[in-house]
């Protein structure tokens, strides 16, 4: 019976060339179509692209990263080096996307990448050529002179894989969090099982897979469990796990990272796995689990000879899985090298299709005897002690050379189409890393296996060391057990781990994975980042022993694949040319993700407008009504200025500023901090955060005060207002609300606990309308109201409380403009009533909105402080001019300890002055100032400056260096390669005696 | 003379998302934040008992008033029927000669309800807390929904009031009608 669709390779043939007749979980009255490099070609319903690929006989499916070799599929799952395809087009498309993990689907379009003209025929391959003079750390040994800069473009345009999205993504993506009592890792025998004895306690459980079927190896494994072959087992456990209904089963998922707490991070590719166009094209879930179970399963790892990436080389378990799982046959003619029984199985069922399968090679010293014979029984030879020293070939595998070893004699070219390579299995450790635990080497197995009891997780199957079937059940069974009982969450049913059936495999793997023979610089360890033999040795003998060290300085593992075909293969050569033992030389560290994280499923829906909230003012609507232009600050979306037709915003911000000189101006101030404290000892412990002495505020007082942390560094300033003996009300600055509060609430609970004091923030229960100018007065007056407006009873820095328009208001006499101003809190509901009305009853006085812009204009005329603006994290308050009045007061208070400390007193500190700019332009916010021939580099910097409509003139603040001792000097500023120059100035620029505002 | 109308953060109303969530913004109602001083409340305890303001964690008491557990010493009272003079008088007797503060809050806060199977689904695209087990029916909890501090209470399984922050409660209810999208999905 031919074992092909076709008797020999056509390209015409629906289904492709290498498909088997028989066999595979596809469905073949499904074609798929889809495109590879533009050509249209058929699959199947089940079939992966690179097994759709492999059964079109396509060859070379990538070129690697640094020498543009042709590459073929080397593996069928997660750990894949090669098959790194682009899928898409345009802004759909998704670069370097595993070929091995992409489910075939209609219209599916698919390049491969890191190639030009064509993955045929690349000019980057000219690299490979001077591979010599390209080692290990080249970049660090050339490219010397003239400097390094010089070469860097070039060679940034020529590294990468892939092409990065410019446009946005027109996906969909969420976050989704979901809390559960254990998190199953892995969907094959082991995790099935693992579920299976978890779900009969009502547990709430998640179990996550890979691929988008479930049952692992089970799909590609002559077994059979309980009397059903492995796949049909696996289908019987999967619908009765979805039968219960606390069993959340996410197929197409990835686990990749583990994190503090038994928080795992997962990606639920949903799109590809609904096979529809489904609103959501990825899901990315935080689950917070009680407990978890890893069956991650294992990775088999590759031979180390000459040549050994020439495209048909594979993993003889990936063979047998195109095989039996997609009925695709690997090539024509099949030779098999391996140093484990796992590669005889492959062998076998592979011979068992028909395909022609000549010789297996087995470093070992002895063949393991019955699976030796049932493959002579097959028509296969079996070749003990010997080992495939190179292969033959370009863009595809011709042949190989055999040589005995150890004694044996034997040496032979073989023709054969594709090598199946077994160097033994590596656990896929990487989630128990992530969660710290620790691994260990095992010599039977010359693997690293996780140490049970090192992390907050269970492992199971082969990711614990089981090499057989029914060790794998057992594992699953028991660490599940463990796990739930650890926990105190139930003790499941006793569920006897039913009979398995299958060829039986030792876990022995020969030490031999290198063949030794030929090339080191042709000999490849990791295959995408094109790291050989001889680099690893070269970095030896350079002094890079350390691993961590020989990773980073070889790239070795760094790739996008994370190094799963090359960490165990680099790590095992490290330990034979340095003579250690491979525990010694140790493992180098997994980080997550396992696999690559789509940006957009990270982002979630936290884009565009959803990106983050916006804060609305209590009058949002009547702003709009006036054409506000707004822009976001802490948060909060808010007037800039108020542009009338035609006027620019320059000329509205300067036109609004003029009015609140002149007349009036009306300013929504709500996003104020406001925080109410209350308590017997409410003035002694605010007394303790400002620099200012508030226990002689007296009730119906308001004083401003600087707030410092620990360091000694402004961390905010505001208004306090003593409204009774024990009730005060403090004001932050709009984006410190919160912080503050909290860090009010912090000291109390942590440091003062016995303080009789109660913090309420209160920010947002009231809306604030800020009136300022000479006729302020006058307008607030026209308001009915229970509050004495006049100057001599309620002076500049006073606070009132009452009604207006028979509503509860707190009125404050202050001011951050400089004119007379009071700020008029009224419960936020009725705030945009507030503002309306006072723009009526203001309209004869020439009331005028003013926006943040203007505001921050007026004060800079003051020279008021913004904190946040002209100051940083180590502004001290003797920067900023209140040195004298922070050192004077004799109470203790947060950071006044740190302002003692030698660097706050010097002399030379950035020190907060008023700048009057020489030219007829503003001076620019960040502009560096120097002094002439003092030293090189940078005297300070402008941090606000404006062109004062008020003065006529250019001013800015400027934290100079000794800036206070150096009144009337002249400065340079440097914006971007303009200079100017500047004059150091006193502030206030504008009122200095401050009669305006306590008019 | 000084308009007096209301103006709520978002007018009260009521929309169907999807086949399984009804979501509505909740008239204005009467809020204040209890809080009583540290070295009281061992005597709150003793004089509060398992009544009116509830001392287990996360907990509501009421049907109206109801008060919310925020914190060993500081609760939420809301209520539709009184005004915030009745409801101080109301809280009063409680408090009695305990150190305190009670704060109207009324303004501050924009009240959420979500009814519906979709609820949970909805709240789990913004929020880490366990709804299932830590969210009951009469049970509440402070936490982050969308990145905003929020306050969620589990009235019936399948209907939960969610509070925040007036500011940005247009935003907020924007996200959950985004959000939604996604529970039938």
């Amino acid at each position: 019976m031919p074992a092909f669709a076709s008797g020999t390779p056509s390209r015409g043939q629906p289904g492709g060339a290498y498909r088997l007749m028989t066999g595979g979980h596809i469905d073949r009255a499904l074609p798929v179509w889809f495109r590879w490099n533009g050509r249209r070609l058929m699959g199947f319903e089940g079939d992966t692209l690179a097994s759709a690929l492999l059964a079109h006989g396509e060859r070379i499916v990538g070129r690697s990263f640094k020498f543009h070799r042709p590459r073929g599929i080397l593996s069928a799952g997660a750990e894949e080096p090669n098959a790194l395809v682009a899928l898409g087009a345009g802004n759909r498309l998704e670069p370097t996307a595993r070929a091995t993990l992409v489910p075939l689907r209609e219209g599916l379009q698919a390049r491969p990448q890191n190639c030009w003209p064509s993955v045929h025929f690349d000019i980057g391959r000219v690299l490979d050529a001077f591979a010599p003079l390209l080692p290990a750390g080249f970049y660090n040994k050339t490219f010397l002179w003239p400097s390094w800069q010089f070469y860097e473009p070039v060679i940034r345009r020529t590294a990468g894989i892939g092409d990065a999205l410019s446009d946005p993504d027109p996906d969909r993506y969420e976050s989704v969090n979901a809390s559960c009592d254990l998190l199953i890792v892995g969907g094959g025998a082991a995790g099935l099982q693992a579920a299976r004895v978890a779900a009969q306690t009502g547990l709430r459980i998640v179990i996550v897979e890979q691929a988008h079927a479930w049952g692992g190896s089970l799909l590609s494994h002559d077994c059979a469990i309980g009397g059903l072959a492995g796949h049909a087992w696996s289908a019987r456990v999967v619908a009765g796990l979805a039968s219960h209904p606390n069993v959340t089963m996410l197929p197409g998922t990835t686990a990749f990272g583990l994190y503090d707490h038994q928080v795992a991070g997962l990606l639920e590719r949903v799109e590809e796995h609904a096979q529809q166009t489904a609103k959501v094209r990825h899901r990315y879930w935080r689950v917070r689990a009680g407990g978890i179970v890893l069956a991650t399963g294992a990775i088999e790892q590759p031979w180390v000879f000459e040549r050994n990436d020439v495209p048909g080389i594979m993993l003889a378990s990936a063979i047998r899985e195109y095989a039996h799982r997609y009925g695709v046959a690997a090539g024509r003619r099949i030779v098999f090298a391996t140093n484990n029984d796992s590669a005889y199985l492959s062998a076998l069922s592979l011979a068992r299709t028909g395909t022609a399968v000549p010789l297996i090679v087995d470093s070992r010293e002895e063949a393991p005897a019955a699976l030796a014979a049932a493959l002579c029984d097959a028509g296969v030879v079996v070749e003990a002690r010997a080992v495939v020293s190179s292969a033959h070939g370009g863009r595809a595998l011709e042949g190989v050379s055999v040589r005995g070893i150890d004694g044996n004699a034997y040496a032979a070219d073989i023709e054969c189409d594709a090598l199946g390579v077994s160097g033994g299995w590596m656990p896929s450790v990487h989630l128990f890393s992530h969660s710290r635990g620790q691994l260990a080497f095992d010599g039977q197995r010359q693997c690293f296996l996780p140490v049970s009891g090192t992390a907050p997780a269970a492992v199971c199957g082969a990711l614990a060391g089981a090499s057989s079937l029914a060790q794998a059940l057992e594992s699953a069974t028991q660490a599940v057990t463990a796990e739930i009982t650890r926990l105190g969450l139930g003790v499941p049913h006793s569920s006897p781990v039913e009979d398995v059936r299958e060829l039986a495999a030792r876990p022995d793997t020969g030490r031999t994975r290198r063949s030794g023979f030929g090339r080191e610089h042709r000999q490849w360890i990791d295959f995408q980042y094109d790291v050989t033999v001889a680099d690893v040795s070269l970095a030896l003998r350079e002094g890079f022993e350390a691993i961590e060290h020989l990773k980073r300085y070889t790239t070795t593992g760094m790739a996008v694949d994370q190094g799963k075909t090359s960490n165990l293969n680099a790590l095992l050569l490290v330990a034979e040319l340095t003579g250690q033992p491979p525990q010694l030389v140790g493992t180098t560290t997994f980080r997550p993700p396992y696999m690559p994280v789509t940006l957009g499923a990270l982002a979630g829906r936290q884009i565009g407008e959803h990106y983050a909230p916006r804060r609305l003012l209590p009058a949002h609507a009547e702003h709009e009504s006036l054409q506000a232009h707004f822009e976001e600050a802490g948060g909060w979306m808010r007037p800039a200025c108020y542009p009338r037709t035609g006027e620019s915003n320059a000329d509205a911000i300067r036109r609004e500023a003029l009015a609140v000189r002149k007349s009036v101006g009306l300013f929504d101030a709500s996003p104020l901090g406001k925080i109410e404290i209350e308590g017997a000892d409410a003035a002694r412990f605010l007394d303790r955060f400002y620099i200012n002495d508030l226990l002689t505020l007296e009730p119906g007082r308001t004083r401003y005060a600087l707030m410092l942390n620990e360091n000694g560094a402004i961390i905010d300033d505001g208004t306090v207002s003593r409204l009774a003996a024990e009730h005060f009300v403090i004001t932050t600055t709009s984006s410190g609300a919160e912080r503050i509060a909290q860090w009010l609430e912090e000291w109390h609970q942590c440091e003062w606990p016995d303080m009789d004091v109660l913090i309420t923030p209160v920010t947002t229960q009231w809306a604030t309308v800020a009136l300022a100018g000479p006729k302020a007065r006058d307008v607030l007056s026209r308001l009915p109201t229970d509050i004495d407006l006049d100057a001599k009873v309620f002076p500049h820095m006073h606070v009132r409380t009452g009604t207006l328009g028979g509503v509860p208001a707190r009125v404050y006499r202050v001011s951050f403009s400089g004119e007379l101003g009071f700020e008029i809190n009224v419960p936020s509901r009725y705030g945009a009533a507030l503002w309306r009305a006072l723009l009526d009853l203001g309209r004869d006085a020439g009331i005028t909105p003013y926006g943040i812009d203007a505001l921050m204009l007026l004060r800079l005329e003051k020279g008021f402080l913004h904190v946040g603006l002209d100051t940083d994290g180590s502004t001290s308050p003797a920067d900023v001019g209140w040195g004298e009045i922070a050192l004077k007061k004799q109470a203790d208070y947060v950071g006044k300890r740190s302002l003692l400390r030698a660097d706050n007193m010097r002399p030379d500190r950035l020190q907060l002055v008023g700048l009057d700019g020489s030219d007829a332009e503003a001076l620019v916010t960040g502009a560096h100032v120097r002094f002439e021939g003092t030293h090189e580099g940078s005297d300070g910097w402008v941090t606000s400056a404006a062109l004062s409509p008020t003065l006529g003139r250019p001013i800015a603040l400027a934290m100079v260096r000794g800036g206070r001792a150096r009144l009337g000097q002249q400065l340079t500023v440097h914006d971007l390669g303009r200079i100017t120059t500047a004059k150091i100035v006193k502030t206030p620029f504008y009122d200095p005696d401050g009669g305006r505002l306590r008019a | 003379m000084l308009d007096l109308t209301v103006t709520p953060a978002l007018p009260p109303a009521a929309q169907v998302l999807g086949t399984s969530l009804k979501l509505s913004v909740l008239p204005l109602r009467t809020l204040v934040r209890v809080q009583i001083a540290r070295r009281d409340i061992e005597a709150a305890m003793q004089s509060l008992g398992p009544t009116r303001l509830p001392t287990r964690p996360g907990t509501v008491f009421g049907v109206d008033p109801v008060a919310w557990w925020l914190a060993p010493n500081a609760w939420l009272v809301t209520s539709e029927r009184l005004a915030l003079v009745a409801l101080a008088a109301h809280l009063d007797p409680l408090l009695g000669a305990l150190s305190h503060t009670v704060v109207d809050v009324s303004d501050s806060l924009v009240t959420f309800e979500l009814e519906g199977a979709g609820a949970a689904p909805l709240l789990a695209r913004g929020t880490g807390i366990d709804i299932a087990t830590a969210l009951p029916p009469g049970h509440c909890a402070r936490t982050r929904l969308a990145t905003l501090p929020v306050l969620l209470r589990s009235v019936t399984p399948r209907r939960m009031e969610l509070l925040v922050d007036r500011a940005p409660a247009r935003w907020l209810h924007e996200w959950l009608i985004d959000a939604a999208m996604m529970v039938d999905g």
